[in-house]
């Protein structure tokens, strides 16, 4: 296959640099300029608009969910694999969550919940979705079945699941105290969503890039089979690859409920899409075997800045989707170039 | 592929759809076993059919196209502008028809030349059609509907020949063609070639590329179809139109047997998916089951599916070797 055969060159290629032209090779930093010069047009196009502290707030806030699903695809996608259920998932999660603290609270509303309410709702959450991203797991490391059809089915089966939970109706009582302390807070101008995404985002950095977990996932996605005959447990590490996945997809539950305030049940169809767009405009192969947590992040930013940047200087609404697709295809193009460049030198 | 582990299949598919007929008839008794019903659910599966039978060919070809919803709702607001419209108020009602082709056709070509000239993953190009079609959609409709006005139209499209309803005999029509071309022709040989090995098939003399776009501009018409029955059924343009079709028509495709990765279609499949998917829909539907036990148990299945499928294929495949 002539994909694989990309893959293995560029990894090697990355691996017998030294760190300053890796940066400057990394597909990383192109994006990361790309991500500046778009911000920088639209900071000079309205300043007074764009460049403000609470616009940079909502940017991050809106973007913090999406992150830390992203942060999970990062991992599934560098295996070569794909989860289309982040988004269903996410849902069931909350659902669950919002549930078990409804049903802690007297008279099932859990508006007046307290810390302990909403820790065990947290732990519901996260566990909830981890389940459902065990079960993705079992069925593609050990059923083989391939990844896009088990969590095709998922993402069906997760959102009709949530909606017979709920009977087809949003959740709507989520303890103030955690819309306030998580949904709306804010230390130092900082708000807490946004932190908690970063931390989600600089865990997974830490994983993926420092620990034997991280250097497994590289490994499967860019041979599975020579992974396996190295010593590598593949069907354990795909396993717990889409159960982590699965537990920060019921985290963005979880952050989701904070922020909206309900569980948004018909919310999140395209959450998928979104989470994978932004893991491929950071460089990551759709093959596996390259990829980093730095380059999913930026990948969230483009099209969030060009969502905001165009909400601030007023072109229609309508016109974004599009903008983001000419993006995210102008990026995908310029890295096989590069790539192809690279190669032939 | 043996021809014998590819009879077992579609007798697989017959069987699973024979006991879901069972199941209606036994559940939900007259309503379920009648013309009337049969004809519904034909009526209901055409649209998504005609889909489907196009993106047999693009994941045969080694390829999958995530756009074919948004090509769906923006032909569908294309061909009801005001202006196409009253074109076909002063010539006739075919320029919707035209029109509604065409923009497929282009949104399909696009793609094709993008995957196939420009070396980038189907899966990308399509991510971002998805998003781009139904954006303009969206534009030019400004996310109103708009009403179909030619009654010449809804009546072609809503009426039926001999009892049988216009909509199941483009389906049907579609469906034929789609085998024919897959089984019995040279562009049905190199998409399964291209599919199998597209390097293989470049050595061999095939003009890959060129094979592979016209395999995209083939699902976009087939999406400028869909879009012109569902402007029939519903006599609205809307940019929601075909929501979440691509899952619809990739599940359809799989359980019928097609090779995700390519080299190994079958539209018999494709077709057998459609329909049980649709009766499945309908046996739920006539049981006052809620859409949301149908999610459930549609993924239930498209996974159950496709995990007998291999099983039966490995145990082809051995008694093959053996």
């Amino acid at each position: 296959m002539s994909q694989s055969t990309l893959d293995y060159e560029s990894t090697v290629n990355t691996e017998q640099q030294s760190l300053g032209k890796r940066l400057f090779s990394a597909n990383t930093l192109w994006t990361g300029l790309v991500l500046l010069v778009l911000y920088a047009v639209f900071s000079i196009m309205r300043p007074d608009a764009f460049l403000t502290l609470f616009t940079f707030q909502t940017l991050l806030i809106e973007a913090a969910v999406l992150l830390v699903l992203t942060v999970g695809m990062t991992f599934v996608i560098i295996t070569s694999g794909i989860d289309l259920s982040v988004g269903s998932v996410l849902v069931f999660a909350g659902v669950v969550g919002a549930q078990v603290m409804e049903g802690m609270s007297p008279g099932g509303d859990a508006t007046g919940a307290g810390a302990g309410v909403i820790a065990v709702g947290l732990l519901a959450t996260v566990a909830a979705g981890a389940a459902w991203g065990l079960l993705n797991g079992l069925l593609i490391a050990k059923a083989k079945i391939p990844p896009l059809i088990v969590t095709l089915g998922s993402f069906g089966a997760a959102l009709g699941a949530a909606q017979l939970l709920t009977g087809g109706s949003d959740v709507r009582t989520v303890p103030a105290q955690l819309r306030d302390w998580l949904g709306f807070g804010q230390t130092a101008g900082v708000p807490h969503m946004v932190i908690l995404a970063a931390v989600v985002a600089l865990h997974g950095a830490w994983l993926l890039r420092t620990t034997r977990f991280g250097r497994n996932n590289y490994a499967i996605g860019s041979n599975a089979e020579a992974a396996r005959r190295v010593g590598i447990n593949v069907t354990g590490h795909l396993v717990a690859t889409y159960a982590y996945v699965g537990a920060l997809a019921g985290l963005a539950g979880f952050m989701s409920l904070a922020y909206f305030g309900t569980t948004t049940i018909s919310g999140h169809s395209t959450d998928n899409l979104n989470a994978i767009a932004a893991v491929v405009i950071g460089g990551t192969s759709l093959f596996g075997g390259v990829g980093t947590v730095l380059g999913s992040v930026i990948g969230v930013f483009i099209p969030a800045v060009l969502t905001k940047g165009f909400v601030v200087i007023g072109v229609q609404p309508y016109w974004q989707p599009i903008a983001v697709s000419i993006v995210l295809v102008a990026a995908v193009w310029l890295d096989q170039v590069r790539r192809r460049a690279r190669n032939s030198r | 592929m043996t021809s014998g582990s590819k009879a077992n299949r579609t007798l697989g598919l017959v069987i699973a759809l024979g006991l879901l007929c069972v199941v209606g008839a036994a559940t939900a008794g007259e309503r379920f076993a009648s013309v009337d019903n049969l004809l519904t659910v034909l009526r209901l599966a055409s649209v998504i059919g005609v889909v489907s039978v196009g993106m047999t060919f693009v994941i045969t070809g080694g390829g999958i196209d995530l756009s074919v919803g948004a090509i769906v709702a923006l032909s569908s607001v294309w061909a009801t502008t005001l202006a196409t419209q009253s074109m076909a108020e002063d010539f006739h009602w075919i320029v919707m028809v035209g029109c509604a082709l065409l923009v497929g056709a282009g949104c399909g070509l696009v793609n094709g030349l993008l995957v196939a000239y420009g070396k980038i993953a189907p899966f990308i190009v399509t991510l971002a059609m998805l998003a781009g079609a139904r954006g303009l959609a969206e534009i030019i409709a400004n996310r109103r509907t708009q009403i179909v006005r030619d009654q010449g139209f809804v009546e072609f499209f809503g009426g039926s020949v001999l009892g049988v309803p216009v909509l199941v005999l483009v389906f049907a029509l579609v469906a034929a063609g789609g085998w024919v071309l897959l089984n019995r022709t040279t562009f049905g040989r190199r998409t399964l070639a291209i599919g199998g090995n597209p390097e293989a098939a470049r050595l061999a003399g095939l003009k890959v590329a060129r094979h592979t776009t016209l395999l995209y501009v083939l699902l976009g018409l087939a999406c400028g179809i869909a879009a012109v029955m569902l402007m029939a059924r519903t006599t609205t343009g809307t940019s929601t139109h075909g929501g979440l079709y691509e899952l619809d028509a990739i599940a359809a495709v799989v359980i019928g047997g097609t090779l995700l990765s390519g080299g190994r279609g079958t539209v018999v499949g494709t077709v057998l998916g459609v329909l049980i998917f649709t009766t499945l829909t309908n046996v739920f539907t006539l049981n006052n089951l809620d859409t949301s036990t149908q999610a459930v148990a549609k993924g239930v299945i498209i996974v159950v599916a496709v995990l007998l499928q291999q099983r039966l294929a490995n145990r082809a495949g051995e008694s093959h070797a053996r």
